[in-house]
C-alpha cells in the first residue's frame, strides 16, 4: 500500500492511540481531589472482571428490556396518533396545541412525579421512557403522513380504492421513511432518558450500575459502565441505521419516476 | 369563503382541547377520584404556583422558596455550561466543517462519543467534581458541545461551492470570504445547533439538580416530593416547561433578528 494510502486510513484511527496515551498521562499526573484517575489498563481490567463475572451482562440485559419496553410501547401510541393526527385536519387542530403545551417540558421534570405517584422501580422507569421517545416518533410520523405526495392519493382515488385499502397500502408505505427516521431519534432519546430514569428511580440496569459504583469508590467500574453505556447506544443506533438504510434502499429500488 | 379549519377557527380547536382537560381534570379531583394517585386539583396547583412565584414557600431543608430565586440557580449553571459550549463546540465545528483532514481525525471519535448520553457523565463527575455547580456546569457543558459542533460542522460543510467560487472570482480575501460568505450561509444550520443544544442544557441541568439536590428548580421538584408536596411538584414542572419554551421561542427570535434577509425569500 502506498504512503498516502496508510495515511488516510490512519488519519480515521489515529484518535485511538492518541487518546489512550492522553489518558495515562493523565492519570499519571493529574489528581482531581484524593482519589487517582483510573488509568485505561485498570478500566480494562475492571471491565473484563465485569464481564466474566457476569453482572456486566445482567446489567445491559436489565438495561436493554428498560429500554426495550418503554420505547415500543412509546411507538406503537405515537405511530398510531402519528398517522391519525397527519391524515385527519380535525383531529390535528384539536390536539397538537394541547401537544405543544407539554413538549418543551423535559422528561427529567416529571421524574419527580412521576417517583410521586409510582415510587421507585420499573413502571416509572418506562413511563419515563415512554416520555421521552413519544415526540420525536410522532412529530416524524405526521410530518411523513403530511407529506404524502397528493398526486399518489388522487392515482388512488381515481382508481378507485376504499379508505381502508387507501391507507394501509398507500399513505402508510409512503410515510414510513420519515416514520423509520422518527424511531431512529426516539430509540436515541429513550436511550438517554433510560439512563437519567435508572440514576433516580430504577434499582437495576446500567444506570443504576454506575451509581452504586460512586458510593463503593470504584471509579474504575464507573469508567467501565460509561463505556458500556456508550457501546450498547452505538450498537443499537448503528442497527436502526441498518435497519433504515436497507428499507428505504429496498423500498426505493423499484421506483421509476 | 372561510372554512371550519382556518384561523380563528383552528385556535379554537385547540383552545377547546386544552379548557377540556382542565375542566375533566378538576371534576375528577372533586369526586375525589384522584386520591389515590395522590393528584391535586387543578385549582390547588394553580395557587401554589401563585405562591411560589409572589410569596415563597417553606420547602423543608430549601427553606423559603421562590420560584425566580430557583430559576436564578438553574439559568446561571445554564449559561455557564452552554457558553463553555459554544466557546470550545462552535470553533470545533467549524474546523471540522472547513478542514477535511481534521474532520477525518475527529470524525470517529464523535461517532464513538455521541450516543453517550450526557447524562452518564454525572457519577463520573460527582465522584470526581463533588455535589456542587462544578458537576452540574460539566454536564451541560458535554450534552450541548456535541450538538453545536455537530450542527455547525454539517453548516459550514453545507454552504454552496457557488458562492465561494463567486466570491473569490470576485476577489474576495479569505478572513472577507468568512465572514462576509460562510457564516451568514451557515447561519441557519449553526442555529440549529444553538437551539438542540440549548434544549439539552436545560434539560439536562433540571436532571443534573434532581441527582446532586442543591439549589434550583430541579432541586425544588426533588424536595417537594420528599416533603409530599405534589402541587408544587406540578407547579415547577410547568415553570420548567415555561422556561424551555421561552428558551426556544428566543433563539428563533433571534435567528429571525440576525437573519433579517431571509425574511422576504421568495423562491
Amino acid at each position: 500500500m502506498s504512503f498516502s494510502q496508510i495515511f488516510k486510513i490512519g488519519q480515521r484511527w489515529i484518535w485511538i492511540p492518541c487518546l489512550l496515551i492522553l489518558w495515562s498521562l493523565f492519570a499519571r499526573f493529574v489528581h482531581l481531589g484524593t482519589w487517582p484517575f483510573p488509568s485505561p489498563w485498570l478500566i480494562f481490567q475492571k471491565w473484563w472482571w465485569l464481564f466474566r463475572n457476569g453482572s456486566l451482562l445482567k446489567d445491559i440485559g436489565a438495561s436493554l428490556f428498560h429500554v426495550g419496553y418503554g420505547f415500543s410501547i412509546s411507538a406503537l401510541i405515537a405511530i398510531s396518533l402519528g398517522i391519525l393526527m397527519g391524515w385527519n385536519k380535525k383531529v390535528f387542530d384539536y390536539l397538537n396545541p394541547f401537544l405543544n403545551l407539554i413538549r418543551p417540558t423535559p422528561p427529567a421534570a416529571w421524574l419527580p412525579l412521576v417517583v410521586f405517584v409510582w415510587g421507585i422501580g420499573l413502571l416509572p422507569g418506562t413511563l419515563l421512557v415512554i416520555y421521552g421517545s413519544f415526540f420525536p416518533i410522532l412529530l416524524n410520523t405526521i410530518n411523513g403522513v403530511q407529506n404524502v405526495e397528493r398526486r399518489f392519493v388522487n392515482a388512488a382515488l381515481t382508481l378507485g380504492l376504499g379508505k381502508r385499502q387507501l391507507m394501509w397500502n398507500i399513505v402508510v408505505p409512503a410515510a414510513f421513511p420519515s416514520i423509520l427516521v422518527g424511531l431512529r431519534m426516539g430509540f436515541g432519546f429513550a436511550w438517554m432518558v433510560l439512563i437519567i430514569a435508572e440514576l433516580i428511580a430504577v434499582q437495576s440496569g446500567l444506570g443504576y450500575m454506575i451509581l452504586l459504583s460512586v458510593t463503593t469508590l470504584e471509579p474504575e467500574s464507573i469508567i467501565a459502565g460509561m463505556l458500556t453505556i456508550g457501546m450498547v447506544g452505538l450498537g443499537l443506533d448503528q442497527l436502526f441505521r441498518l435497519l433504515v438504510d436497507k428499507y428505504i434502499l429496498k423500498w426505493q429500488k423499484g421506483i421509476v419516476i | 369563503m372561510i372554512r371550519r379549519g382556518d384561523g380563528m377557527f383552528k385556535l379554537n380547536r385547540g383552545l377547546r382541547t386544552i379548557i377540556l382537560f382542565f375542566f375533566l381534570w378538576e371534576v375528577v379531583s372533586l369526586f375525589g377520584l384522584l386520591e389515590a394517585f395522590h393528584i391535586p386539583a387543578p385549582h390547588t396547583v394553580f395557587k401554589t404556583f401563585f405562591f411560589l412565584l409572589v410569596e415563597g414557600i417553606h420547602v423543608g431543608e430549601l427553606g423559603e422558596v421562590t420560584m425566580f430565586k430557583m430559576a436564578k440557580d438553574s439559568l446561571y449553571r445554564v449559561c455557564v455550561g452552554f457558553f463553555l459550549a459554544l466557546a470550545i463546540g462552535f470553533p470545533v465545528g467549524f474546523w471540522m466543517g472547513w478542514n477535511r483532514t481534521v474532520k477525518a481525525f475527529l470524525e470517529n471519535m464523535y461517532t464513538a462519543l455521541r450516543p453517550l448520553p450526557p447524562f452518564a457523565w454525572v457519577p463520573l463527575s460527582l465522584f470526581f467534581l463533588g455535589p456542587g455547580n462544578l458537576t452540574s456546569i460539566y454536564v451541560i457543558w458535554i450534552g450541548a458541545f456535541f450538538p453545536i459542533s455537530l450542527n455547525t460542522m454539517a453548516a459550514i460543510e453545507n454552504v454552496e461551492k457557488k458562492y465561494i467560487h463567486a466570491a473569490l472570482t470576485l476577489g474576495l480575501t479569505k478572513n472577507q470570504l468568512i465572514r462576509e460568505v460562510i457564516i451568514p450561509s451557515a447561519l441557519p444550520g449553526i442555529f440549529t445547533g444553538i437551539r438542540i443544544g440549548l434544549g439539552m442544557a436545560w434539560g439536562l441541568v433540571v436532571a443534573a439538580e434532581i441527582v446532586a439536590v442543591k439549589t434550583g428548580l430541579g432541586a425544588l421538584i426533588w424536595r417537594a416530593d420528599l416533603v409530599m408536596r405534589p402541587d408544587i411538584i406540578l407547579s415547577g414542572i410547568i415553570f420548567i416547561g415555561l422556561i424551555a419554551y421561552g428558551l426556544e421561542q428566543g433563539i428563533l427570535y433571534l435567528q429571525g433578528w440576525l437573519m433579517k434577509w431571509q425574511k422576504g425569500l421568495v423562491i
